[in-house]
């Protein structure tokens, strides 16, 4: 399964103030503040961290069909990082979240996975619109994205007629679906 | 605490992180702050912050975990207030 979470950095620089008293401890565990502060560029390590959570969140709830907000509990840790992309894993309920993150001035996007597929998940990044035609309109590579009852997204390949775990994620002016293996 | 009483100043809370004004209008025990409201995820903190504030009180992790609706959140600070 995979799920993915897209941050639009300049309204989160307007919308949420994470160095609010008392905000970062509600969120991170110690060690992940720690590498926060510990950061030149806290700014962009706060929501790399929060979409890591985000994206293997978005996993655990499709799994479990269980809603919590608990993001001290999805524990982060990064493995590699550079001023573009970042992987990492996400620990949770006795699980590991495997994530790919890419960033720019504009945008944080990451991806989680469980289990790490050899095929790697596509990604289509989006100006923002929450509205689903507007994804159909862009997938005009055959496929079409769909929602089940619980209101999680799948996509049908048309020309196949697989169904494929979709993750949809939006924030300010940005959007992005990310496209898994065949349910 | 009055549940009307409570419900009021909750939404006095919410209202300016809400993007859903149809939902903020219609506001009800039942409204889902994310899925109603349409809440940014990253505000959920700062309504929990907000609440802490303005009931004098303190929402735990456990707490925080299950406050998904504007009913969890009465009945969080309804507790909170009685413990």
């Amino acid at each position: 399964m995979i799920g993915n979470d897209i941050v639009d950095l300049q309204t989160a620089l307007l919308e949420n103030n994470w160095r609010r008293k008392g905000y970062l401890q509600k969120i991170f565990t110690d060690d992940e503040q720690e590498y926060i502060f510990a950061s030149n560029r806290p700014d962009q390590i706060v929501w790399l961290l929060w979409s890591m959570k985000e994206a293997a969140y978005k996993i655990i709830n499709r799994a479990t069909n269980v809603r919590s907000y608990a993001p001290v509990k999805l524990v982060c840790s990064i493995r590699s990082i550079t001023d573009c992309a970042a992987t990492g894993q996400v620990a949770a309920y006795g699980s590991c979240y495997q994530t790919a993150s890419q960033m720019n001035h504009e945008i944080i996007h990451s991806l989680a996975q469980s289990p790490l597929s050899n095929i790697a998940p596509t990604v289509v990044l989006l100006s923002n619109t929450a509205e689903e035609q507007h994804y159909n309109k862009y997938l005009t590579q055959g496929y079409a994205v769909m929602k089940n009852k619980y209101g999680l997204p799948y996509v049908i390949d048309i020309n196949s007629g697989h169904y494929k775990y979709a993750s949809l994620s939006h924030h300010g002016s940005y959007a992005a679906l990310a496209i898994g293996s065949n349910m | 605490m009055e549940k009307t009483i409570i419900l009021d100043k909750l939404k006095t809370i919410i209202t300016p992180y809400a993007k859903d004004q149809e939902a903020l209008v219609n506001l009800s025990e039942d409204t889902d702050f994310i899925k109603d409201l349409k809440i940014n995820s990253a505000n959920l903190v700062d309504i929990v912050l907000d609440v802490e504030e303005a009931f004098g009180i303190e929402i735990d992790n456990d707490a925080m975990e299950k406050m998904l609706t504007v009913k969890d959140a009465i009945d969080i600070v309804q507790q909170q207030q009685k413990a």
